[in-house]
């Protein structure tokens, strides 16, 4: 086991009060992402249904005002994008929505990629729960984290399944398009009959035969090199 | 036993808490036949809503569970997919067909105290 994943590139706390006043921690100058979220929400919304919004998208993501970290506030944007286009009334909606994505764009933390060592069943948690950590971060929504999930445990299982050990690496792109891209490699046998597998005709004897197959499906992009030396997987799930 | 087991008349409760691992799974599914056989109970139900994927090896472990429960005489229903989970079960090209799914606890038990003899 051997998660190595460093959470963003400018680490930094910031402790924000519950009701308007906040404490900055470490410089105090610093421009805290919470409070503009809040701002912009407030200049569209009531005071109210604003803080509502925050306070539920908060939970969702298991986050607190007391304890908030640069990048906790990207984690919580996309889940109030929703909210912004129920509650603010259709005059002002576009403008608010641009305004709201234009945000987002600069409160984006850049989100380290992550490699996970897989030697044993244990690692396939492990990874699993890398990868949603490493999807909220890059403020995915809750299908896209099922789809990374899901296909970071197939990948992983078939890892320790079939060639024992392997690597998994998720990295995070934001160029083109905001997608994760999901590499699982290994130095086993390779898949024998990997046609067969992806055609959906495939009887597996230690599984249900979906792994692969559902993976391409689940993925936006998906390639599969194997040989007698070794496979990689790679899955690509767009954001 | 990672996954607390309740007793509730001739039912049994298996209340996920958490994520789990396969090892933890497949401990769940042993600990269930064992208790069915033992209680002779009517019925299981599985509430899986903190699981955080039902990939291909979590649906086969539930299917398993089902399917040992029916040969010792009781019904399962399993509560509580996500909507996302349930998607990527689709995708996935997965489905517990023949097990009976509730959206919670509270219509899981109703569900199973209808059931015919
Ligand atoms: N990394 C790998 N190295 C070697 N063989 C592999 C690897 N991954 C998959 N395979 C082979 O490809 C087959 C299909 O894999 P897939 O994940 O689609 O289904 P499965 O593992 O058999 O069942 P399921 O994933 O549904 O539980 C496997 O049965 C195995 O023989
Ligand atoms: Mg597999």
């Amino acid at each position: 086991m051997n998660a190595l994943c460093p959470m963003y590139n400018r680490e930094r706390e910031i402790k924000v009060a519950v009701e308007g006043e906040r404490t900055l921690q470490g410089g105090g100058a610093r421009v805290d992402d919470l409070h503009r979220i809040r701002e912009l929400l407030e200049r569209y919304l009531s005071p109210m249904i604003a803080r509502s919004m925050l306070q539920k998208a908060l939970r969702e993501r298991n986050l607190s005002q007391e304890r908030f970290r640069s990048g906790d506030a990207y984690k919580i944007a996309s889940l109030l994008r929703r909210g912004v286009t129920l509650f603010v009334s259709e005059g002002d909606r576009a403008t608010a929505l641009q305004e709201f994505d234009a945000l987002c764009q600069d409160i984006r933390p850049s989100v380290a990629p992550c490699y996970v060592n897989i030697t044993s069943e244990n690692d396939i948690s492990v990874v699993r729960n890398e990868a949603r950590r490493l999807c909220e971060s890059a403020g995915a929504e809750s299908y896209a984290i099922q789809k990374v999930t899901t296909i970071v445990s197939e990948l992983a299982r078939n890892i320790v399944g079939y060639a024992g050990r392997g690597k998994m690496e998720l990295v995070p792109v934001t160029d083109p398009d905001r997608r994760i891209i999901v590499r699982a490699s290994d130095e086993g046998k390779g898949i024998p009959n990997l046609e067969l597998v992806l055609s959906g005709q495939y009887r597996s004897k230690t599984g249900l035969g979906r792994g692969l197959l559902g993976t391409k499906r689940l993925a936006d992009r998906f390639d599969v090199k194997t040989g007698s030396t070794g496979t990689l997987v790679v899955a690509e799930i767009i954001l | 036993m990672s996954v607390p087991i309740l007793k509730q008349g001739e039912i049994l409760i298996a209340s996920i808490q958490s994520a789990l691992s396969d090892r933890e799974l497949v401990e769940l599914r042993d600990e269930l036949a064992d208790r069915v056989g033992r209680l002779r109970s009517r019925g299981v139900v599985i509430d899986v809503t903190a699981l955080d994927v039902l990939d291909s090896f979590a649906t086969r472990t539930i299917r398993g569970i089902a399917y040992t429960a029916k040969l010792r005489g009781a019904k399962t229903v399993v509560v509580g997919i996500q909507p996302e989970v349930a998607f990527a079960m689709v995708q996935l090209g997965l489905s517990l067909d023949g097990i009976a799914t509730a959206l919670d606890l509270e219509e899981g038990m109703l569900l199973l105290q209808r059931w015919p003899k």
